[in-house]
């Protein structure tokens, strides 16, 4: 695009304005967001940690299932506190906890994004189908979609995680299927004002399909929400994880995951002798969650100006 | 220039819409969109639809290319019933067909790339010409005093008149015999407007194309109208030759419409008669009876508020002849501006009684 051809039309004046798209404008003000450029290192290098556990484990020398009985419990069996061979110290039944909070970041940034994932795609089609189509398939969905939102999460989510058992792949589905109603609202919102728009006439009157009137003219429109929706639901999905892992109902034991350490160190009141055992798991979710809302808020400013910051100079 | 083969025809087509909420009894309010439209476009010639905003002239475009489905009546194109044709079986069709629309905003999708809106009509109904489809957007975006240099860029880069230059290349894309131009220049520039016209009438003599003209315009259509064609509230109230519906229009609306029409010398713009009718375009929810015009027609007489008149041959004969639909015409010779209104007043009130009470009857 701002290639200058070798051979310009004589008559083209030089300029030197840059013809700036909708992606390279939001990239400008997203730089100018300090917040949000913080959120998204902080990200990134939780992402990282996640990626390169075992990476960083073999460097640790630590493995986060291995119990040391001998030199991870003090005298009287109780966990040992930060020190220089357990820098975050260990838990109950001797496991350091870093090697166990570099292995949780994998299981609970990975179920966060995978679920958000399922969830927008399956909103955004539906969605999509309620908003163009209208009529009775609205009805259907739109009432669906009331249901799922008018049910208690956590308590209907235990309820399924107790009837169809513990595994991540349940996790991943449940998280889902409590997150996609609103996108499909979002979307659906969007979709019923587009759809009067002329450029979908003129596709109709091109002999373009429903279907690809759908994917090809409606969903480019649709980009900027569901971005700005993926990034806000990511950390809501997290913290029901942990959530559902502090009630017992999480991953499977022993694989490491925030929430359910989180939940070993309330059993038997123990995180009143290793404070350790809360705080460091604690700290990294509320870091996490709170650098993808930032993040979330900073992508929402950058893409959507009509909604921009009071305090932007 | 233009044949005598009919390429588009509308006999008695009518559209209603269904409006408003539903009433205590269940009933809807119809609003009468088109109403019994009769029309032939021949090949290679441009028919101008002229009336005034909320006329119905849009909806007339989108049955006659079936983006509507119609209520009553056939079309025929290109010597095929296409009334009831479903949207599968109208596929093919509609690379024969195309549109060029009113605002150059509203029709572009601003999230897709200029290349690829141009080459829809390709990828939809599948490349005919020569070259890669990239080759081919990039020929139509010369055709049409584009760039092609620009394929990748989005609609935003664009001013309006360069947009509307896409919404046209985009129609002759694939090289269809029949395009209806739906205000094609009423969003822009008066200077944009002429380069956008000249565009299209060369377009036309280069690849054969039949132009559907809608405008509220008259200049513009005078200009580029072989035929043109005036509706009022959901009929085609005169039809004719442009030369003789401009000079000796016998339609009262028509003539009102005509002296609205500005004239460059304001010398001879004062001199002429604006004949200004009394009232509102009255709701096609609830149309007037008899003539639709009667209410504001400075001729209206008793019959005119009974008896619906039909379009019927006014002068001349054959394809050429100029029709009109009125009850008492007016000669070339005479002037509107000598009629007072009589029943005008008395019957707006009738209506605007009858109004009240007819939702709840409906």
């Amino acid at each position: 695009m701002s290639a200058t051809p070798a051979t310009a039309p004589p008559t083209a004046p030089t300029t030197t304005v840059v013809a700036r798209g909708p992606w390279a404008l939001a990239w400008r003000r997203f730089r100018k967001d300090k917040v949000a450029l913080i959120a998204a290192a902080v990200m990134a290098v939780i992402i990282l940690v996640a990626i390169f556990a075992p990476v960083i484990n073999s460097i640790l020398g630590q493995d986060p299932n291995y119990q040391d009985q001998v030199n991870g419990l003090d005298m009287n069996g109780l966990p040992l506190g930060p020190s220089g061979s357990h820098w975050l110290g260990t838990d109950a039944l001797g496991r350091d906890v870093l090697a166990r909070l570099v292995y949780g970041a994998r299981i609970s940034i990975g179920i966060g994004i995978l679920s958000t994932g399922i969830a927008v795609a399956v909103g955004v089609v539906l969605g999509l189908l309620a908003g163009y189509f209208r009529g009775i398939v609205d009805v259907v969905i739109a009432r669906l979609l009331d249901v799922v939102l008018a049910l208690p999460v956590v308590l209907a989510a235990v309820a399924l995680v107790a009837v169809f058992g513990q595994s991540p792949v349940v996790t991943v589905l449940v998280l889902a299927f409590f997150s996609w109603a609103t996108m499909a609202r979002i979307v659906r919102g969007q979709v019923i004002s587009l759809r009067e728009r002329e450029f979908i006439e003129a596709a109709r009157s091109l002999g373009a399909s429903s279907t690809r009137i759908m994917f090809v003219e409606l969903l480019p429109n649709l980009v900027m929400p569901i971005i700005i929706y993926f990034s806000l639901l990511v950390p809501v999905n997290i913290v029901t994880n942990a959530v559902l892992a502090f009630l017992g109902l999480g991953i499977p034991v022993p694989t490491a995951d925030w929430g359910g350490m989180i939940s070993d160190a309330e059993a038997g009141g123990l995180y009143q002798q290793a404070w350790w055992l809360v705080f460091f798991p604690g700290g990294v979710l509320v870091l996490t969650t709170l650098a993808f809302n930032l993040l979330g808020d900073g992508i929402r400013d950058a893409l959507d100006p009509r909604i921009e910051r009071l305090l932007r100079k | 220039m233009s044949s005598d083969e009919v390429l588009l025809s509308a006999s008695g087509v009518s559209k209603r819409f269904t409006v408003g909420s539903r009433g205590l009894l269940g009933g809807r309010l119809q609003l009468s969109a088109v109403d019994n439209v009769s029309l032939e476009i021949k090949k290679g010639e441009t028919l101008g639809l002229v009336g005034e905003s909320g006329c119905g002239k849009s909806s007339l475009a989108r049955c006659l290319t079936r983006l509507y489905d119609v209520d009553e009546g056939t079309i025929t194109f290109d010597g095929r019933d296409i009334t009831n044709l479903g949207r599968r079986q109208m596929q093919p069709l509609r690379s024969e067909m195309q549109m060029i629309f009113q605002d150059p905003y509203g029709s572009l999708n601003p999230r897709r790339r200029v290349g690829s809106i141009i080459g829809d009509a390709l990828a939809i109904h599948g490349s005919r010409g020569k070259g890669t489809r990239r080759q081919q957007v990039q020929e139509l975006m010369e055709i049409v005093g584009l760039n092609p240099e620009h394929y990748n860029r989005y609609p935003a880069d664009f001013s309006g008149g360069q947009r509307q230059r896409i919404g046209i290349a985009r129609a002759l894309a694939l090289k269809p015999k029949l395009i209806v131009c739906d205000e094609p220049v009423s969003a822009l520039d008066v200077s944009i407007q002429a380069q956008v016209i000249n565009l299209l009438q060369e377009l036309q003599r280069e690849f054969d194309l039949t132009y559907l003209f809608i405008s509220h315009d008259l200049s513009v259509v005078q200009h580029i109208s072989d035929r043109i064609a005036v509706m009022y509230l959901g009929r085609i109230v005169e039809s004719g030759p442009v030369d003789e519906v401009f000079t000796a229009s016998s339609h009262p609306y028509t003539r009102a419409l005509l002296s609205a029409k500005p004239i460059a010398d304001p010398r001879a713009a004062e001199q002429r008669d604006r004949i200004v009718l009394a009232g509102d375009l009255p709701s096609p929810i609830s149309p007037p009876s008899g003539c639709r015009f009667h209410p504001r027609c400075p001729k209206a007489e008793q019959d005119c508020v009974t008896v619906v008149p039909t379009l019927e041959v006014f002068r001349g004969g054959g394809p050429d002849a100029q029709k009109v639909e009125c009850l008492h015409p007016l000669e070339a010779d005479q002037d509107l501006s000598s009629f007072t209104p009589s029943i005008a007043d008395t019957i707006i009130g009738a209506d605007a009684a009858a109004t009240g009470s007819r939702e709840v009857a409906s």
